[in-house]
């Protein structure tokens, strides 16, 4: 008894131990690649290390500029739309019982279970045909359509979460539709719109095949200026491209947390 | 009085409603209207391009049909699969772990999520960078001295068998499980756990009888959304598998890019039948859920 | 079973200190308290869902078992009536076959016959309480360790399903260790009552002698005792002629033996065999109730609840009145 507890204790530490490696890993000599231009089998460590990659990235054809430019565009574009449109739209779900709900929630889900590169072909060639479309916006509907599920859903799980009682009670005091999103669901609602936000400026930023066959391939967005990059095998620069990457991602998360934590202390006070 | 509040009433009703139709109708112009413009465009006939072949309809189709097109939707069906359930698996085993000693190991909640907001680009380069024979993992097992030459590392970079496809999604697609699930294992737990110690029920037993049948629903539409995305997803084949490897999203992409409009429906089409696999095996999933649910069971 | 000092400490903070409780078998223990008392935390660490901090748990013979159910039915909603029954069953590794045929005698039991294949959110509340008790009960425990089992449920249903669990009880000759608020419920099954505050219990005792003599003030005001009066005023009262006890400062005595009575005429009717006095004072509260009225008499700065009988005199606020008390129907405790 008491050696199969501590077996099994052993396998559990193993199992934790082996994906915490996994997943940890693999960052390490990306660090490492991004500061060397030589870095031979089988060193663990390279001889030489250099800045060149990070000087490069930052020259005319590095157009690392650009790249963070353009994706940023996108992703406030992206964000702007689900905000629009995903929030009302996840309301409505979450306080209201019809006919037919399963279905439409099922419709505003389904790009997270069926894949959506067709539609984007088919949106591509219509935008063709509409060709007073600017670039970023065309390519900001595409994100949209890949975002708006992950937004929708954390938002209505919000939405449920903070109930019908509360506006109950506000309708019972005579407070009007608006005062009560206002006054009572937005400030319950901030935390969960900071996630859903998040989320929809990382994948905005990760998202190569939808930019390129809505752009024609023509936008270069971070993933697009990586791509070719990481298929030729240029490991330092890549790397450097990479981390540039986290950059803003890690930054989005620090904004998240203080943002989450203003609000909560906000919270407190009113409270108190 | 009354007639007023009624028909305000109603009215907010409808107002609630109306904050539906903006997303809804943006879902059905371009993810429904896409695709069947998409389709629409597969159908278009060869005849735009060329005089022969007039009246041939489904040319893109039936061009699909044959022995490697075939296999090629064996490979990458199989790839999503073993995908979405190893991650599936390994995602709740290891929340699992992580509720039962979470107060121990905040960090490691960090570390199991940190992946989520990482892109798929990144994430096949940066299993190019550790698998490769010249690559991270292979140094180490050198420098231990399980290996002596950098052919003796084994290839999981464009290999046969998709190895480093797989991890690389894995490394994604755990964490994405892992993040989905944990909310729910989590209050499972506290509502249930005492319940069946109560009653002489171990934690695997807890695990097997009660939390994992409870959770069934939702963690198969994680798996469904794992596989789903796989499917379909271009980045980590495009740089991971060899090029012969028959992942249909990179066959589709380069007949999309590289080889002109003439073109353009074969790769509709490719996109056109894994969308419509995705769409069977959800189709099957919602069916077996739904006769699950007429049996009577309540889960949430 | 037998407790012996059980301290239960959560977080730095003593929620149990030094229990000591005995339960007979076969018998019903009611155990009252305010809410945060600790009866539930009690329970949880008698069912070893919580860790004793420190004392020692003993059963008679070997080592017994517990069953426990909670106010909220906690079926599992995945399962059916028959194979929430069986839960404990299938844990112990009972084969499905045999499994199936011990639940099924065991609904007769419960009344639950034809609803084994039901889920729990198609049964009604009485019917998943009943469910809840059977899970626990299939397992033959040697105490049923019951908290608050039916306070969400309305009050006729409440009675019936308390006159079925003893006699269930009595037939299948378990113990049972039961949390309830309810005075009523506590009354009607109750071999012994203890009450707890903070942690300890005060007093056990059974439930006539608790009301005939509870041991402290603190006891009398949680069992809602009317008429609380120190002995002094007592004294005062009946101008010291009778012997009054000396050890116990405090008396109560219940509003139905409080009469009022018409100063001139009804004066001479009373038994002058009897001793009682007459207390004069102020109606300052009047309500009806099912025989009469419930009235609040101030008399001296103190407080006395009187019970009329018929709804033909109607008590006036404000109103000078006399009442009589019978003096052996007080009750006396200490403070």
């Amino acid at each position: 008894m008491v050696k199969s507890l501590k077996s099994s204790l052993v396998a559990k530490g193993l199992f934790i131990m082996m994906l915490t490696l996994f997943l940890f890993l693999p960052f390490i000599p990306l660090v490492i690649w991004s500061f060397t231009k030589q870095w031979p089998w089988p060193l663990l460590l390279p001889e030489k290390w250099s800045l060149d990659s990070w000087n490069y990235l930052f020259s005319v054809s590095g157009r690392a500029g650009e790249g963070l430019l353009n994706s940023w565009i996108v992703a406030f574009l992206t964000l702007i739309g689900n905000l629009l449109i995903g929030i009302p739209a996840s309301r409505g779900l979450a306080q209201n019982e019809f006919k037919g709900k399963r279905v439409i929630f099922a419709i505003l889900l389904a790009p997270l279970f069926i894949p959506y590169t067709v539609s984007i072909i088919g949106m591509h060639d219509l935008a063709i045909q509409f060709d007073f479309l600017n670039e970023y916006v065309s390519v900001a509907f595409a994100h949209l359509l890949v975002t708006l599920p992950y937004f929708i859903a954390t938002i209505w799980f919000q939405f449920r979460l903070i109930g019908n009682k509360l506006q109950e009670a506000a309708l019972s005091l005579g407070a009007s539709e608006w005062k009560i999103f206002i006054w009572i669901e937005a400030p319950l609602l901030i935390p969960s719109v900071l996630l859903g936000s998040f989320l929809v400026i990382v994948i905005s930023f990760s998202q190569y095949l939808p930019t390129w066959i809505m752009s024609g391939g023509t936008l270069q967005t971070i993933p697009l200026v990586i791509f070719p990059f990481a298929n030729s095998g240029n490991s330092s620069i890549v790397a450097a491209y990479s981390l540039l990457f986290f950059i803003p991602i890690l930054f989005l998360l620090l904004v998240y947390y203080l943002l989450l934590r203003i609000n909560s202390r906000k919270q407190f006070m009113k409270r108190g | 009085m009354w007639r007023t509040t009624k028909i305000s009433n109603q009215l907010n009703k409808y107002k609630g409603l109306l904050g539906i139709l903006p997303a809804l109708l943006f879902m059905l112009i371009f993810f429904l209207g896409g695709t069947l413009h998409s389709l629409s465009l597969s159908f278009e006939s060869k005849e735009t391009f060329s005089l022969v072949l007039q009246e041939e309809k489904f040319w893109a189709y039936k061009e699909l049909i044959n022995v490697t097109f075939l296999q090629s939707i064996g490979v990458t069906v199989g790839i999503a699969a073993a995908v979405s359930v190893l991650s599936g698996v390994t995602g709740l085993i290891a929340s699992l772990f992580l509720v039962e000693r979470s107060r121990h190991w905040k960090w490691l909640n960090i570390i199991f999520q940190a992946p989520v907001g990482i892109p798929h680009l990144l994430s096949a380069y940066l299993f190019m960078q550790v698998l490769m024979q010249s690559g991270w993992y292979s140094r180490f097992a050198y420098q231990i001295g399980w290996i002596d030459s950098i052919e003796a590392f084994p290839v999981l970079v464009h290999d046969e068998w998709g190895v480093g496809v797989i991890l690389a999604y894995m490394w994604k697609e755990v964490p994405f499980i892992i993040l989905l699930i944990s909310p729910f294992i989590l209050k499972l737990f506290s509502d249930w756990r005492e319940q069946s110690i109560a009653l002489g029920g171990s934690f695997s037993q807890t695990v097997r009888w009660v939390i994992v049948p409870i959770l069934l629903p939702m963690w198969v539409g994680g798996m469904w959304v794992v596989f789903a995305f796989t499917l379909g997803a271009y980045e980590i084949p495009a740089l991971l598998a060899s090029t012969s490897f028959g992942s249909i999203p990179v066959e589709a992409f380069q007949e999309y890019s590289q080889f002109g409009l003439e073109r353009q429906p074969i790769a509709i089409a490719m996109n056109m039948v894994l969308a419509g696999i995705s769409f069977l095996v959800g189709s099957i999933l919602i069916f077996l859920q739904l006769r699950w649910y007429n049996q009577g069971r309540r889960v949430w | 079973m037998q407790l012996e000092r059980i301290k239960i400490q959560i977080n730095q903070s003593i929620i149990i200190n030094s229990i000591d409780l005995q339960i007979n078998s076969g018998e019903i223990f009611v155990l009252m308290g305010p809410s945060g008392s600790g009866k539930t935390t009690l329970l949880k660490g008698i069912a070893g869902l919580i860790p004793f901090t420190s004392g020692k748990l003993r059963w008679e013979e070997k080592h017994g078992t517990t069953g426990i159910v909670f106010q909220e039915p906690r079926l599992f909603p995945h399962l059916t009536v028959l194979e929430n029954i069986a839960f404990g069953l299938r844990v112990k590794g009972i084969p499905a076959k045999e499994r199936r045929n011990q639940a099924l005698d065991f609904l007769k039991n419960l009344q639950l016959e034809s609803l084994e294949s039901r889920y729990p959110h198609q049964l009604s509340g009485g019917q998943q309480q009943r469910v809840a008790l059977g899970r626990a009960l299939i397992l033959k425990p040697d105490l049923l360790l019951l908290d608050e089992p039916f306070a969400s449920l309305d009050t006729s249903l409440r009675q019936d399903l308390i006159e079925w669990l003893s006699k269930l009880q009595r037939r299948l000759g378990f113990s049972i260790l039961w949390v309830t608020h309810y005075l009523d419920e506590a009354l009607s099954v109750a071999d012994r009552i203890g009450i707890m505050f903070e942690g300890a219990i005060q007093q056990i005792a059974a439930p006539a002698a608790l009301f005939q003599n509870p041991a402290t003030e603190k006891i009398a005001q949680f069992l809602s005792l009317p008429n609380r009066i120190s002995r002094k005023q007592w004294n005062k009262w009946f101008q010291s002629e009778l012997n009054l006890p000396t050890t116990q400062n405090r008396g109560w005595i219940d509003s139905n033996h409080l009469q009022v009575i018409d100063r001139d005429c009804q004066l001479r009717d009373i038994n002058k065999e009897v001793s009682s006095c007459i207390i004069s004072g102020i109606v300052t509260k009047v309500r009806p109730n099912r025989e009469g009225y419930s009235i609040q008499v101030t008399s001296e700065n103190n407080l006395l609840d009187v019970n009329t009988l018929g709804w033909n005199k109607i008590p006036k606020l404000d109103e000078k009145i006399s009442i009589i008390v019978p003096f052996e129907k007080i009750h006396w405790y200490t403070e």
